[in-house]
């Protein structure tokens, strides 16, 4: 072996890592620069000194309060459950990938988000506060996966195959439940929420949001980060994880426990958001390559960095807000279409 | 000293269904041991037991001295690896992120690999010859090198025993060779292998024992030169099989196993002295013959044999058994039916379906429960004779216990000194089972 | 909010109201028999007293060929006793007077009105008569109205309506309101209504028309629904729904007619008050003609009430939807309405329909005032609540306030929106209008929905804390 080569292996791993370091950086960075974007116009030094208040009341003297309280109250919160909402959905479509041994999937096969749409327009129709809206689309969304998953428990055959029909059966479940209740909701009242609320959105994102979001999802990602490499092993099948020391059923089941509860938190605050769970991992995987290793903080990174962007063009390009779900499929297609086009063989 | 141990092990998915029947084996350091059999002879069942993926239901896997149920999933892991038959994975992993995979169970569970995995991973490829294509897609090379890198993911597994499930399967024959060697080199460094395959060459080549396995019985266990006989080929496969040997030290060497195709003998070829059919009919004075005619269905196997019957009377053989030719309307054949060769009786067996109640009845035919007794009966009360003619033994008697019961037991009881039995091609693998003796001829007619 | 709820009130409602009457009323049949002698007698007595002249009518030569045609028609084989002077009725043509708030007399012609002047019952009885579609028929037969009215809906479908029309489904919130207006609610045999699915609004549009509740048909006839079956055993002379109902074709091929409505402006809205009054005869015609002539006085005074305000010291305002962050864009009604009370919607960039929109952007318009509209589940509190809205000076300043309504929301374009005006114009710049909310409401409800208004109901509605 000639001791180029082993350098030269050396160094493409340090460059891989540095990737994967810059794109963990990535969300923060545009986070920071987020924060100075808005309708309303503050400059890049002001916002700072805004920052800076909370800790020396006197670095922001002379700037409106309103304009205070909007970075504060407003842009804050948002920018940072964007980052932890597509984050989470980066992360959670990867490991669903991975445990499905299929590219084509995100945290929506078992019906988590028809769960949720279903919930949400139901509290809707019935109670209509913002709280009990999220609550019930985060109930309604463990709800559906529960179901998927004991479903699937009736039949013997392939487990993940019967798993999978029955979360497609159970997402089309709650589909129709979401349109007959779009169908009696009043047109002129709630059927603009519903209709809003399933196009996705993070503009009634407070603080009180926040920590729930962050809790979950903290929890979540500490959760994938760590068994982030046994899913190459789940990825080739249950027999192969078996023989390689790894019970897949149990883990595959606590990473469907783990990813369920991220997707239906970040769905209860945000509306249905699709794509990114699963165009994310695709460009992941073009930049450092399919081992999960580097694949999951790598789409936690550009997870969160896509989703600061749309939202950003969602809060920002026009007066009225652009409905997330609406640019995630703009976007996310034509990108996807791309990616397919870049691929070279095999994921 | 033994490493792995089967111990009468059971298997079945489901009560109606028991894919392994009492198999036992042990396994030695630095054995190759092959399991062969037909598909569905349940090697991959087996193999999977022996690895922990399946708990049998009677029976036990001891491995290096304790039952295989005390194990962890991790510590089974550190001893036996499993290589699954080639399948492309969902994602274009490179080759070293494949064999790193095997250093799983040396990982704490929620663990990642560290530099010192590297190193044993670097390891294993270079064993294996692949250290070159390390950061090459496991999708984008060959089925064999693919085959080599997973027993290279066995290696950094650093267990004792890989079984490996048809590794030689959809490779060509330089890189079945390559596999192959680099397993033999590996034995030699005391890893225990066992591999399932199809090829009988190979486990002559390669193997330290074999097992035969064939409905989930274990027909055969041993070193390859006993095992892997004609007979036994022909029962297990259900096929004449041949065996090539080649000279080593003066001693005869099985080299190959060969399938061998039906003889093809014209019933005229009685009349030469030196001829196959000839020499049979010679060799029947000490032994009895059985030759099985067989064929697609209308290519003459009834007019071969009533030709040989005929030719036989003419030159003083005494001829027995029964005939049973088709009964046409023109062209289209509307009934069959039998005739006694001994007294030359004629009836009708049997006459197209039209009656979907009947007892006694193929898809096309219904027989005439009355024609079947006689037929029956003539076999039975006919005396030995020179030559006995059954035509034919059919689905009724090879899959349903009826029909001409009495000729099948005939033969069974070698009651005759040459019989020639027809079977459809379809129900050879069947007869050759019961009588793997038999002499194989194409009864098709040229003329 | 609450349509589930509201729904399953009235379904109970109406269980118990077939349950009631299906339970032998044992009390109520004595009590009728004790009164009965009574009654009976009194009867007697007026027939016998009204027998030879029931009242005197003081009428225009022209007009008592038509006269004696009701009266006969009401009381067969009677003729009707015409006076020179001091007659119980007057009949006569008169110049309609659509200034200010007009008084709308009994037009049963086109120019010609009938006045009681006295409380006769039988006078309000031949009233009534002459306007109904009974009334009608006559005039009809006697030539003196068209049998049938041609006109062009808004969708621009020309029609050619059947006079009298009796028996009208009203599939639209809006014209369900119109054809109240207009003093027509009498012959509506089903409706879709607006703002009375919430308990107070379905209280106060059963005391406007005790028939609220077997009339109201929301479930069956709407904008995107319509139910043929259940049309079909309602046997009506003409359907009215919006411009953008679905099922407008599918109702007219089975030989019903169809009168489409469209009214997102105000002049829209004129136009449909005064096409809809052309369709239930001369009355009702002169009653939209007067509610027009009441709306364009309510804009001209409040405009000239804020005639001297700059464009800087006009009241910015911004109208949230059933969301706090939707917004009414420049092309809704809510916005003619702010304009016209002499306030400017900072909302008015936006297009289209309700907006969904950020608090950023709430911000950049700082608007003086918040009006939330009175459905949907919208609320002062979801705002004021809100920490988030805090940051902005009008919520600071507690400058969020409920758009009212009786029963139609008074920011919907009905005719109810002309009080949202006035309303509006005394919430923006309380010193500056002339206008009353109180009296105007007492006005326009006595002309237009037939309905005297309570002062609780005025204190509830136009109160401005």
């Amino acid at each position: 072996m000639p001791p180029s080569a082993r350098s030269s292996k050396k160094t493409t791993h340090t460059n891989k890592r540095l990737t994967v370091g810059l794109i963990l950086i990535l969300p923060v960075a545009l986070l920071i620069i987020s924060l100075t974007l808005g309708r309303y116009d503050i400059n890049a030094f002001n916002v700072l000194r805004v920052l800076l208040s909370p800790i020396f009341p006197e670095a922001a003297a002379g700037i409106p309060e309103i304009a205070r309280q909007l970075i504060l109250q407003i842009r804050v919160p948002r920018i940072l459950a964007a980052l932890l909402i597509g984050a989470s959905f980066g992360a959670t479509g990867t490991a669903f990938q991975a445990i499905f041994k299929n590219p084509l999937v995100d945290s929506n096969i078992l019906g988590v988000t028809s769960g949720a749409g279903f919930g949400a327009a139901v509290a809707i129709l019935l109670m209509r506060s913002a709280w009990q809206v999220q609550l019930s689309a985060f109930v309604f969304g463990l709800l559906a996966v529960s179901l998927s998953f004991f479903g699937s428990r009736l039949y013997k055959a392939t487990p993940l195959l019967v798993l999978t029909l029955m979360g497609i059966l159970v997402g089309s479940l709650f589909n129709s439940l979401t349109s007959l209740l779009k169908y009696v909701a009043d047109p002129l009242d709630s059927l603009p929420a519903i209709t809003f609320w399933l196009l996705g959105s993070l503009t009634s994102i407070t603080w009180q949001n926040i920590p729930a979001l962050f809790v979950i999802t903290m929890a979540g990602l500490v959760f994938l980060w760590l068994i982030r490499w046994r899913l190459n092993i789940l990825s080739l099948g249950d027999d192969e994880a078996k023989s390689l020391g790894i019970d897949p059923i149990r883990m595959k089941l606590i990473i469907i426990m783990f990813a369920t509860l991220m997707t239906a938190v970040a769905v209860s605050v945000s509306g249905v958001i699709g794509w990114v769970g699963l165009v994310i991992p695709h460009a992941g995987r073009l930049i450092v390559g399919p081992d999960h290793k580097r694949l999951l903080p790598v789409s936690v990174g550009l997870g969160a960095a896509f989703m600061i962007l749309i939202d950003n063009i969602a809060r920002t390009l026009l007066p009225g807000e652009i409905p997330l779900g609406v640019l995630t499929g703009l976007i996310g297609v034509p990108l996807l279409i791309v990616l397919l086009r870049q691929k070279r063989t095999g994921w | 000293m033994t490493i792995l141990e089967a111990q009468h092990l059971s298997f079945a998915y489901d009560l109606e269904n028991t894919i392994l029947h009492d198999v036992s084996l042990t396994l030695h350091p630095g054995e190759m041991l092959y399991i062969l059999g037909p598909n569905g002879g349940g090697k991959t069942t087996l193999l999977h037991c022996l690895a922990g993926l399946l708990k049998p239901h009677t029976g036990q896997v001891i491995l290096a001295g304790k039952s295989l149920d005390v194990y962890s999933a991790v510590e089974r892991a550190q001893w036996i690896g499993l290589i699954p038959q080639l399948h492309t994975p969902a994602f274009a992993y490179s080759v070293s992120e494949m064999v790193m995979m095997g250093r799983a169970p040396h990982l704490g569970w929620l663990g990642s690999p560290t530099s010192a995995d590297h190193a044993i991973v670097e390891e294993a490829l270079e064993q294996v010859g692949l250290f070159e294509l390390r950061d090459r897609p496991y999708t984008e090379i060959s089925g064999g090198e693919r085959q080599l890198v997973l027993i290279a993911r066995g290696l950094a597994q650093k267990c004792k025993i890989l079984l490996m499930d048809e590794p030689t399967a959809h490779l060509d024959l330089s890189n079945q060779h390559r596999v192959l060697e680099i397993i033999n080199q590996l034995t030699r460094q005391g890893l225990s292998f066992i591999l399932s395959s199809h090829a009988p060459n190979d486990a002559l080549a390669y193997a330290d024992n074999v097992i035969l396995l064939n409905g989930g019985w274990v027909t055969e266990y041993g070193p390859p030169i006993d095992t892997l006989t004609e007979p036994m080929l022909s029962t297990v496969y259900g096929i004449k099989t041949e065996v090539i040997f080649g000279w080593e030290d003066d001693k005869p060497i099985p080299r190959a196993v060969v399938p061998r195709r039906p003889l093809a003998i014209t019933p005229g070829s009685l009349v030469d002295h030196d001829s196959p059919l000839s020499q049979i009919f010679e060799r029947s004075k000490q032994t009895p013959q059985l030759i099985l005619v067989t064929g697609l269905s209308g290519v003459g196997k009834t007019t071969w044999c009533s030709q040989l019957a005929q030719l036989a009377s003419e030159k003083g053989l005494s001829v027995v058994g029964i005939l049973s030719p088709g009964i046409f309307s023109g062209d289209r054949k509307i009934g069959i039916g039998v005739k006694d060769l001994h007294t030359n009786e004629h009836r009708q067996l049997a006459k197209l379906r039209e009656d979907e109640d009947a007892q006694l009845a193929t898809p096309r035919w219904t027989f005439d429960p009355d024609a079947l007794a006689w037929a029956n009966a003539k076999l039975e009360d006919s005396p030995e004779g020179d030559l006995l003619i059954i035509d034919e033994l059919g689905p009724l008697e090879f899959l349903r216990d009826e029909g001409l019961l009495a000729g099948l037991a005939r033969i069974d009881a070698g009651h005759y000194r040459v019989a020639c039995v027809v079977v459809r091609s379809s129900l050879l693998p069947k007869a050759l089972q019961r009588w793997p003796q038999a002499f194989v001829v194409s009864g098709s007619v040229r003329d | 909010m609450k349509n589930i709820n509201f729904r399953i009130t009235v379904i109970f409602l109406l269980i118990s109201l077939v349950l009631v009457g299906c339970t032998p009323p044992a009390a109520p049949e004595l009590e009728s028999e004790t009164h009965e002698p009574a009654s009976a007698s009194d009867l007697l007595e007026e027939e016998f007293l009204s027998q030879p002249t029931r009242f005197t009518i003081q009428a225009d030569d022209d007009l008592q060929p038509s006269l004696i045609g009701l009266y006969d028609a009401l009381y067969p084989g009677e003729i009707p006793g015409f006076v020179a002077s001091g007659g119980d009725l007057i009949a006569t043509r008169l110049e309609p007077a659509f200034d200010g708030r007009p008084y709308v007399p009994s037009w049963f012609l086109p120019g010609s009105a009938l006045i009681p002047q006295d409380e006769n019952p039988d006078v309000r009885d031949f009233i009534d008569f002459a306007l109904s579609p009974d009334g009608q028929q006559i005039l009809i037969e006697l030539g003196e109205l068209p049998s049938v009215v041609t006109l062009k809906d808004q969708a621009g479908n020309a029609l050619k309506i059947q006079q009298p029309v009796r028996r009208v489904i009203s599939a639209y919130g809006p014209s369900t309101a119109i054809v109240y207006s207009i003093n027509a609610g009498d012959r509506l045999v089903a409706a879709s209504y607006l703002g009375a699915r919430d308990p107070q609004g379905a209280a106060a549009m059963e005391r406007i028309d005790p028939r609220f509740t077997t009339l109201v048909g929301d479930d069956y006839f709407s904008q995107s629904e319509f139910n043929l079956e259940q049309a079909a055993t309602l046997e009506p002379d003409l359907v009215i729904g919006g411009a953008r109902s679905g099922w407008a074709d599918s109702v007219s091929q089975l030989g019903i007619q169809v009168f489409l409505m469209e009214a997102e402006t105000p002049d829209q809205l004129k136009e449909a008050m005064l096409l809809v009054g052309q369709l239930f005869g001369p009355h009702a015609h002169a009653q939209a003609q007067a509610w027009v002539a009441y709306f364009d006085w309510v804009i001209e005074n409040t405009t000239i009430d804020t005639a001297h305000l700059t464009q800087p010291e006009r009241v910015r305002v911004l109208f949230t939807g059933t969301e706090p962050l939707r917004v009414a864009s420049g092309a809704m009604y809510q916005t003619d309405i702010i304009q016209a009370a002499g306030g400017i919607s900072v909302s008015a960039e936006l297009s289209g329909y309700w907006n969904d929109i950020n608090l950023e952007q709430v911000a950049i318009w700082d608007p003086d005032v918040i009006i939330v509209p009175p459905y949907g589940g919208a609320s002062v509190s979801a705002i004021t609540d809100s920490l988030e809205w805090q940051i902005l000076p009008a919520v600071q300043a507690e400058k969020v306030y409920r758009m009212p309504k009786l029963v139609v929301p008074w920011d919907t374009p009905a005719p109810d929106s002309v009080l949202g005006i006035i309303w509006m114009a005394g919430r923006l710049n309380p010193g500056l209008t002339s206008l009353d909310c109180g009296e105007e409401a007492a006005y326009f409800y006595n002309t237009f929905y037939n309905y005297t208004i309570s002062g609780d109901e005025i204190a509830a509605i136009c109160t401005i804390e």
